[in-house]
């Protein structure tokens, strides 16, 4: 006998329920599991689990607001924005906070950083990790005020290791010459983060540029981008890391004559990404903003962030209340 | 199917019916081949410690205090800078004062190096890099010795490809070349003008214009293609990579119109390019004030210095800390007001 539940409702004329029960009684189990629960996860196990992953902070706290309290693990997040605005800074800067530790809330994990451009720029690199120790050095201190020295204890002693050496070498760069080593890391990616399980975050920066300079079958192109976000996306949620993909933007010629500027890699690719953030120069106040305009779960909206010499940083507060936003 | 390139663009799916694989060997050949053609990692801090061993390509100084101090001393090997601005600003300026800083002896300050300059304006003046080595000599350096002097210009080879297919040729050559000439430098001055000139304005040209040689998309993957071929070459060989751009008017839009009555000024070539540089230094006047800006890099904020063209080159000037407010927003417009017609003198 065919096992299902399906079978028995039209061919003997039971109800759902007796043939559900008929089916139990032979020992046939309708999912083939001993539990039936086997295969789902209830959504307050998800959202659970959701709320206790840390979020991986941009140290600009508009952003982190807009973004519902950083970049978030075990999904795709895309950044796109214009050359200059900060994409490349901001990957840095993430790379770095993602190690924050966890007694701050930090992931307390490491990075990987895909560059396809060849902008890393490791000397940059080291001066938003000095800004991130004098930070996470200052936030201990001030625990230590209030009556918690565990973690300006920890720094002291080494049990937590969060000066600029280390921070350094918990980001693994990859040099990515064409898109056949980029697709080809994106296939090795399981065994890495396998390897390495203590990555929390990957970012590459762009996930762009060699699909752009000499792809000449556009629906080929469509198809292997396609691909290859369906294995981040896979990665991400396997691994619980958070892939962060820097995009580049294209002119766009719209029907009434005017142009604007649009994330490049077409419409197909935007539903890589389950997060998408325009990064752009505000039209009133010469700022950098980051404007949200895909999310799951959170208001579409807009933050002035700035480019500091210690990495990403909020605007000072002064200026903030002039850019009125 | 041949190369690795041709796996790479397959589904596991592809493989299973071309070679009549199970999923799990076509997986297996997926992952393989990929573990092979994966580069190895590096973490950042191997990087750190290799670029301060030593060994490494040292930065070319440009001499403006302000800018090799934020560059951290200088262009940075490696990678792609490029120098946008409207005409006679002091783009050609620039490169030229840089070619010599290389090409000089280094007991002149100079790195001894060779430089290949490609000309496609036809502005390389060899006159006035003896002018300039010259005028090196009178302010405080010591002077080259006159049998010297066309050692240097010897150690600058000059290419002047006359259309973008022979631009594209010479491309092809240059690593042959600047391993020749031992070159620490490599100078485009322009990429734009040739590609301007060839391509159509508009998508609808496409290859029926009057001499266009193709569309707004065709030119646009030319560029593309020049400059992966550019970042190869100053990532294999180490060295800075150093190309001038033109300006174009931005379409106006609504609100976007800066005071003084001009519209505003773009780098040529548009986005796609823009992104693949990795450094753009903007160069524009305002009255009779010539600022460069870091516009675009990945190492350090956006600063501003006046300079003026003199003798040897381009000075830095320091006259306090006010700057125009025009200077500040948004990297990719240029705050230029059109109080010189560019047009009538440039033109």
């Amino acid at each position: 006998m065919p096992s299902g539940a399906g079978r028995p409702v039209s061919e003997t004329g039971l109800t759902p329920e007796e043939a559900h029960e008929v089916l139990q009684l032979l020992g046939t189990k309708p999912s083939g599991a001993t539990d039936w629960r086997a295969g789902t996860v209830s959504a307050a196990t998800l959202l659970a689990a959701s709320a206790a992953a840390p979020r991986i902070v941009s140290m600009c706290r508009e952003l982190d607001e807009l973004l519902g309290g950083g970049v978030a693990v075990g999904q795709v997040t895309e950044f796109c924005g214009v050359p200059g605005v900060g994409k490349t800074q901001l990957g840095m800067q993430l790379a770095i906070s993602v190690q924050i530790p966890a007694a701050l809330a930090g992931a307390q994990g490491q990075a990987v950083y895909v560059d396809t451009e060849g902008s890393f720029m490791v000397e940059r690199c080291a001066d938003i990790a000095d800004g991130a120790v004098r930070h996470v050095t200052a936030m201990a201190d001030k625990q230590a005020a209030a009556g918690r020295p565990a973690l300006a204890e920890a720094l002291r002693s080494g049990a937590v290791a969060f000066d600029t050496p280390s921070l350094l070498r918990g980001i693994y760069c990859f040099r990515i010459h064409d898109y056949t080593e980029q697709l080809a890391l994106v296939n090795m990616l399981p065994r890495f983060l396998q390897q390495y399980p203590q990555v929390r975050l990957v970012v590459f920066d762009s996930i762009t540029f060699h699909f752009r300079q000499d792809f000449s079958d556009m629906a080929q192109r469509t198809r292997v981008v396609t691909a290859m976000a369906q294995q981040l996306i896979t990665a991400a949620q396997n691994f619980g890391v958070a892939v962060v993909l820097m995009n580049q933007v294209t002119t766009k010629v719209l029907d009434n004559g005017t142009s604007k500027l649009v994330p490049a890699l077409g419409e197909s690719w935007g539903h890589a990404a389950s997060t998408r953030v325009m990064l752009h120069w505000g039209a009133a106040d010469n700022q950098r903003h980051a404007m949200l305009f895909k999310s799951p779960h959170l208001p579409p909206g807009d933050a002035a962030y700035a480019v500091t010499a210690d990495g990403i940083r909020g605007l000072p507060r002064g200026s903030r209340a002039a850019t009125g936003r | 199917m041949t190369t690795a390139r041709d796996v790479m663009l397959m589904g596991p799916l592809d493989l299973m019916e071309l070679l009549g694989l199970t999923w799990r060997q076509a997986n297996q050949l997926l992952s393989d081949v990929s573990a092979q053609i994966t580069p190895p990692y590096s973490t950042a801090w191997d990087a750190l410690s290799q670029l301060t061993s030593g060994d490494a390509p040292q930065p070319l100084r440009t001499g403006l205090q302000t800018l090799d101090g934020a560059l951290r001393l200088g262009l940075p090997a490696g990678s792609i800078t490029e120098l946008v601005g409207p005409g006679g600003v002091g783009k050609s300026q620039l490169c030229h004062m840089l070619a010599l800083v290389t090409a000089l002896p280094q007991a002149h300050g100079g790195l001894g190096s060779g430089v290949v300059y490609i000309d496609t304006e036809r502005k390389f003046s060899a006159a006035r890099l003896a002018e300039m080595l010259r005028a090196r000599a009178g302010a405080g350096g010591a002077a080259v010795p006159e049998a010297q002097v066309s050692e240097v210009l010897q150690r600058i080879a000059v290419m002047s490809p006359g259309s973008t297919e022979q631009l594209e040729g010479a491309l092809q050559s240059l690593q042959d070349v600047v391993l020749r000439c031992r070159a620490r430098l490599v100078v485009l001055d322009s990429i734009a003008a040739l590609a301007r000139t060839e391509y159509g304005n508009t998508a609808a040209g496409a290859g029926t214009g009057g001499g266009l040689v193709g569309s707004i998309m065709e030119r646009q993957q030319v560029l593309g293609r020049m400059a992966s071929q550019l970042k190869a070459l100053a990532e294999s060989l180490r060295l800075p990579v150093l190309v001038t751009n033109q300006v174009t008017t931005r379409i106006a839009e609504a609100g976007g119109e800066r005071p003084g009555g001009g519209g505003t000024l773009t780098a040529a070539l548009g986005t796609k390019w823009a992104h693949c540089v990795n450094l753009r230094l903007v160069l524009e006047r305002l009255h009779d004030r010539r600022f460069l800006k870091v516009a675009k890099s990945p190492s350090c904020a956006n600063v501003v210095l006046e300079y003026v063209i003199g003798p040897t080159g381009l000075q830095e000037v320091d006259r306090g800390a006010e700057l125009p407010p025009q200077l500040t927003g948004n990297v990719l417009d240029l705050a230029i007001m059109n109080e010189i017609d560019y047009g009538a003198e440039y033109g």
